[in-house]
């Protein structure tokens, strides 16, 4: 995947893909990959933690029970 | 008065007699002239996880020119008309407004008192804020967002879905 990427003096940036017509964008390099520096800073980086939700571990443990009662599992 | 039609009821004031016309809900939201009807939407199997597209800096509040356009033509099939996509926006809050690229009918500086049916999102807070959202795609498959704070930041996830 390729991506028209722009870094602003700010420290900003703006990037999005390349069509599949390959024209190039004034003012904008192509990527191949986002660079880490700007992945890291964004949702869903790897400095975006996602908070485990509690109701998760209650739904595994009703889906376990189905199956007992099911007599899919011991 | 379109020829061959007939009004249903008149009015009557001291002027004299008037035809009453209503405007049906299906002549309010008929499709736009030579828009193909039907489609279906599709579940992308394994979309990636993360942003497609993301911009940070360089915004011109309420302007489509000093906004961002995006490209989907690498990742949907050729005659999508639509996708549907989360958004999120932090940093600082505003309205995000979106178009299908190039669109003409809708301002190019597009205002957030009068315009709220371009709105995508509306945040109000400085914090995370995200929705998901159906996007129309011009011919070539592109559509053009803006903001009206130039601060906000706004990052766009990889489709979920796509209109067909």
């Amino acid at each position: 995947m390729r991506y028209f990427l722009k870094r602003y003096p700010d420290g900003g940036w703006e990037y999005s893909p390349v069509g599949r017509s390959g024209e190039p964008r004034e003012g904008y390099e192509i990527v191949e990959t986002i660079p880490q520096d700007i992945r890291d800073r964004e949702p869903g980086g790897k400095d975006f933690v996602i908070q485990a939700d509690p109701r998760d571990a209650k739904l595994a443990d009703l889906e376990a029970r189905v199956l007992k009662l099911e007599g899919k599992t011991a | 008065m379109t020829s061959g039609t007939k009004p249903a009821e008149y009015y009557r004031d001291q002027y004299g007699m008037h035809p009453v016309f209503t405007i049906t809900q299906d002549l309010l939201y008929a499709p736009v002239s030579g828009e193909p009807s039907g489609g279906t939407w599709h579940k992308v199997s394994d979309p990636a996880t993360g942003g497609i597209a993301s911009k940070t800096s360089g915004w011109t509040a309420d302007s489509f020119s000093g906004g961002l356009t995006v490209d989907f033509s690498s990742v949907v099939p050729s005659g999508t008309k639509a996708v549907r996509v989360s958004i999120m926006n932090f940093t600082a809050g505003g309205v995000l407004y979106s178009r299908k690229g190039g669109d003409t009918n809708i301002s190019d500086t597009p205002n957030t008192s009068n315009e709220y049916s371009h709105w995508i999102l509306l945040n109000p807070t400085d914090t995370y804020f995200v929705a998901q959202v159906v996007i129309w795609l011009s011919a070539t498959y592109t559509a053009d967002f803006a903001v009206s704070i130039d601060t906000m930041d706004i990052q766009i996830a990889y489709p979920l879905e796509y209109l067909i």
